[in-house]
């Protein structure tokens, strides 16, 4: 057996004695217990999985550029469930969150089912993969047993059942057209297929799923409800890890099998479209945003048109690097703000008026606020500045100049929206007594090691080389 | 030597690092580690300067390459073939020469901040250091890096202690600015893909690509539009200078030096650097637009500035105009024009960053701006009198000051512009801009006299209760009436420093030309 099995085999023994944990611990200890511990594990398997060989078993192909989404799949993992302490703890603003154990197991299956996708070789278990990964989430974000977290469940479960369905009604079709399931034997038949249009409908129909999951326009309408409706570990997850899973879901398609079919006229448009779209109306619609989690629905909407930007046109080895590579950065920046919104709001509303007064009270969360503002905006010296510009470039190789023109304009609109969060924490005034904001231990640490991230990330280049050096040949 | 270059950007940044861990009460010692950290940092470019001059580097086999003082060249990103790339040529240098100095006489002018005074002095320092980073980065992507980099600093710190409406002037500044930025992106694009075939060879090399003319023409014919339009908007070129007014009336007073005296020399700097010299046929293609629009913010910025009754708002729209008459010295192609346009950077630096230093020493005393309110103010605090009448002279370009010497090399250059068949006839565009210009002269006199009349002379509207002004306040402001004399009775060595540079820019020109 190949060593590139061991995170997914780890992960699935860490589940079974998830399971047991929850069995036979006190029930006052269990939450902490089990979150405290999965956490650490998590951790683990995040650096463990750096430095796990590419390999295969049989149809089981874990490719060598999965490998930083899978770290990504694991340290989002590790975040949201830092992110979830609080809330099992004493509730983190809201009610107290119950049943630490299932929670846990649920998070953990998903990142399991990103796993199991990331190393699929046919529809089949591309489709089981994406759907693990997904079907937990759908209860997960109804953790908070009230109004908003069920109608974040409930819409959030109708509409990934649509694109669950659009999703196998096209592996339908290509299934039809090539007459196999297995990726190398469609990209094989591909060229040779008869009915070129029942293919690009079924690419049509992937693509639209797919930009469900990702939550790109004009796909994106539940993003904004189960954002502010979830619990905030979970909704860092789904913008995080989640939307991860789709970008390499898209690549294990379009960057795959599908390859060949990029060079037809009709796709990148479709990508040009989705990116065009998802931009504009991301931009616009954080503009007003006064809920932070709302404010960060929009935020990654307009991220996702970014990404596909990029990837319109010839899947190049420029482009789905930068890709990657935004992606790792755009995962630590999110859980940054993530974080600094959680610590507020243990004693505040989730709102953008709660960081008023942020810079004199405590200068360590709002510098961390700025930072992960300015790197998800895509300002220099943070992980954005060289994760955003380089999408540019590559949207650029397949002479797109007029979507970098309008993605261009777009960051400009992103970075107002941005600024005004900053301009929250640092210049508005408070108004009336501020609460006092405790940061534990965990949440300081957890800020620190972000912060780290987002800097080094934009300043040195090893973590850069990594990711592209996976897309050199 | 080299790393001593590099130090002009690391030491304003450890200056900001080492702020943090002061205690905010502790105001003294956080103005004296700034104050300290920019004379060194003077110290610094001084010595470099003096190095420069006495040993320039000798030119290389390619006429066209710039060969660099100092450099330092390291691979950063290598998979996109980023390059850490520092060093100088002479009009490098002395745009850093003149940026310390603003920088050191900001600090001076700042050493009343109350308020929140530690984050003002850290915020200060990261845009020092950005602003030397540019100066000195000879790869386009890191150029843009610290273009971008003092983005966030200006935001603070107009947004934090300006004035009147600072947070709409600060958000204005900042999305003009990154607009600006956003079309840099757009040429950058072009001219990463334009640089090479293969993606190994592509790169963000200025130097190289001007010696090698590597980038397409065709690539050239919009990249450069975008580009230039992006550095256009930065040194706030009619009609994109919408945001100047707006920040310079919002910014506290050494932000206002450092943004009309720094900050739009960046955008000027850019366009000869990395717009020219780098795509001279898009150039020549496409500058009839740029001169046109700098010859309107050249007249329209001085017509305004009779209109307005605001001290700042005058000075903004005068800087307007006086930065438009660099953009203008640009667009003639003519190398005696482009060598009065850099020395006009220069100049108009100086003569703006007193200005505004005086104007917020008014301010101070008077707590207005408006022309009309004040008066006779010469029987009251005569230094800072005397000082605003010289400054006066300086706008308008009285022969002795710095911009006498930089205006009539631009104007005189721009009448012996190559024109369209290479130096025969001169174009008639260029000329009847150029006549604009030179007439506009007559402009400036009208606001600049009436304003310092007003302001200066007659009898007092109020009877005020100030003193002149305080030791650090005129060590400031007689370091920056002190450089605009020297350089305008000592424009020799400058004009080397520049000519030295010029060589391989005019030589790229030249080529785009035939």
């Amino acid at each position: 057996m190949t060593a590139a099995v061991y995170p997914e085999l780890l992960l699935f023994g860490w589940i079974v004695v998830v399971l047991f944990m929850d069995l036979f611990t006190a029930e006052d200890k269990r939450d902490g217990l089990v979150l405290t511990s999965t956490a650490l594990f998590m951790f683990f398997l995040s650096i463990f999985t750096i430095f796990m060989p590419a390999g295969s078993i049989h149809n089981y192909v874990v490719r060598d550029w999965s490998i930083p989404l899978r770290v990504l799949f694991s340290a989002s993992a590790f975040f949201s469930l830092l992110l979830a302490r609080p809330a099992f703890k004493h509730g983190a603003g809201r009610e107290r969150m119950q049943e630490g154990g299932v929670f846990v197991m649920l998070l953990l299956i998903s990142t399991l089912g990103m796993f199991i996708l990331s190393a699929s070789n046919e529809l089949i278990t591309f489709f089981l993969g994406l759907e693990m990964a997904t079907l937990p989430l759908y209860a997960l974000s109804t953790w908070h047993r009230d109004k908003t977290g069920s109608e974040a469940g409930i819409k959030y479960l109708l509409i990934g059942a649509l694109s669950t369905a659009l999703l196998l009604f096209g592996c339908s079709f290509i299934y039809g057209a090539t007459g196999s399931l297995h990726f190398t034997d469609i990209g094989m038949r591909l060229s040779s297929a008869m009915d070129t249009g029942l293919i690009h409908l079924g690419t049509l129909f992937i693509l639209a799923a797919l930009a469900f999951k990702l939550s790109a326009a004009p796909f994106h309408m539940w993003a904004p409800d189960v954002y502010a409706g979830a619990p905030t570990s979970i909704t860092a997850f789904i913008a995080s890890g989640s939307k991860v899973a789709g970008v390499l879901a898209l690549l294990l398609l379009f960057y795959g099998p599908l390859a060949k079919l990029e060079q037809d006229n009709g796709l990148d448009q479709a990508f040009m479209l989705l990116a065009a779209v998802s931009m504009i109306v991301g931009n616009l619609g954080a503009l007003k945003q006064t809920h932070f989690n709302r404010f960060m629905a929009y935020s990654s909407i307009a991220q996702v048109g970014f990404l596909f930007m990029a990837l319109s046109g010839v899947f190049g080895s420029l482009a789905v690097a930068t890709v990657v590579f935004y992606l790792v950065v755009y995962v630590f920046s999110n859980y940054l703000a993530f974080f600094v919104m959680h610590t507020l709001a243990d004693k505040r509303s989730e709102t953008l008026a709660s960081l008023r007064g942020l810079s004199q009270q405590s200068p360590l969360l709002a510098l961390a606020m700025m930072i992960a503002m300015f790197s998800l905006a895509g300002l220099p010296p943070f992980g954005g500045f060289i994760g955003k510009i380089p999408l540019f470039f590559a949207a650029a190789e397949n002479d797109h100049y007029f979507l970098i023109f309008f993605g261009a304009v777009n960051a400009v609109v992103a970075l107002y929206y941005y600024m005004i969060v900053v301009k929250e924490a640092y210049i508005n005034k408070p108004e009336g007594e501020l609460s006092d904001i405790t940061i534990s231990a965990t949440q300081r640490w957890a800020i620190l090691l972000l912060v780290i991230l987002v800097i080094t990330l934009g300043v040195c280049s090893q973590p850069h080389e990594w990711v592209f050096n996976f897309f050199s040949n | 030597m080299a790393f001593l270059l590099n130090c002009t950007w690391i030491l304003p940044a450890l200056v900001a690092v080492l702020l943090m861990f002061v205690p905010k009460d502790n105001k003294p010692a956080i103005r004296m580690l700034s104050l300290i950290g920019a004379i060194v940092n003077l110290g610094i470019i001084a010595v470099l300067t003096i190095v420069f001059v006495n040993d320039p580097p000798a030119l290389g086999d390619n006429p066209a390459a710039t060969v660099l003082a100092f450099e330092t060249k390291a691979m950063w990103f290598d998979k996109l073939n980023i390059y850490f790339h520092t060093g100088v040529d002479g009009f490098s240098l002395l745009m850093m020469l003149m940026a310390s100095i603003i920088g050191l006489c900001g600090i001076l002018v700042s050493w009343n901040i109350e308020d929140r005074c530690k984050e003002f002095f850290i915020l200060l320092a990261a845009l020092l250091s950005g602003t030397f980073g540019c100066f000195i980065s000879f790869d386009l992507f890191t150029f843009f890096l610290f273009n971008e980099l003092t983005l966030i600093p200006t935001y603070m710190l107009i947004g934090i202690f300006g004035s009147g409406k600072k947070e709409w002037a600060a958000m204005k500044l900042n999305l003009m600015l990154f607009g600006g930025s956003a079309l840099i992106i757009l040429g950058m694009a072009g001219m990463y893909i334009g640089s090479a075939d293969a993606m190994k060879d592509r790169g963000f090399d200025l130097i190289a690509m001007a010696a090698n003319g590597s980038i397409p023409v065709e690539i050239q014919m919009w990249a450069f539009p975008a580009l230039f339009l992006g550095f256009a908007v930065l040194s706030s070129v009619f009609p994109f200078h919408t945001w100047s007014p707006a920040g310079h009336a919002a910014a506290p007073t050494a932000i206002s030096m450092f943004l009309a005296g720094v900050h739009m020399k960046l955008g000027g700097y850019g366009c000869l650097r990395v717009g020219m010299y780098t795509m001279p046929e898009g150039a020549h293609a496409c500058m009839d637009i740029f001169l046109v629009f700098a010859t309107i913010s050249v007249v329209y910025g001085a017509f305004i500035a009779i209109r307005h009754r605001d001290l700042k708002f005058i000075n903004a729209y005068s800087s307007i105009s006086h930065v438009g008459l660099v953009v203008f010295g640009f667009a003639t192609f003519s190398a005696l024009a482009i060598r009065g346009a850099i020395m006009q950077m220069v100049s108009h630096g100086f003569v703006t960053a007193v200005v505004f230093a005086l104007i917020g020493s008014i301010y101070g005393r008077t707590h207005t701006r408006n022309v009309d309110e004040m008066g006779g103010l010469m029987k009251q605090i005569p230094f800072l009198s005397v000082a605003f009448v010289l400054a006066g002279f300086a706008v308008v370009g009285m022969p002795g000051t710095s911009s006498f010497v930089a205006e009539l090399t631009i104007f005189v250059g721009s009448f012996q512009n190559p024109g369209a068949d290479g130096g025969m006839n001169p174009d008639p565009l260029v000329l009847t801009c150029a006549v604009l210009c030179v007439l506009t002269i007559v402009t400036t006199a009208v606001y600049v006299l009436r304003t310092v009349n007003r302001v200066v002379n007659g009898p007092l509207t109020k009877d005020y209760d100030f003193g002149d002004a305080n030791k650090i306040e005129k060590s400031a402001i007689i370091i920056l009436l002190f450089c605009i004399f020297a350089m305008g009775i000592f424009p020799g060595w400058i004009a080397n420093l520049v000519d030295g540079s010029l060589g391989p820019i005019m030589e790229s020109l030249n080529r785009g030309a035939r």
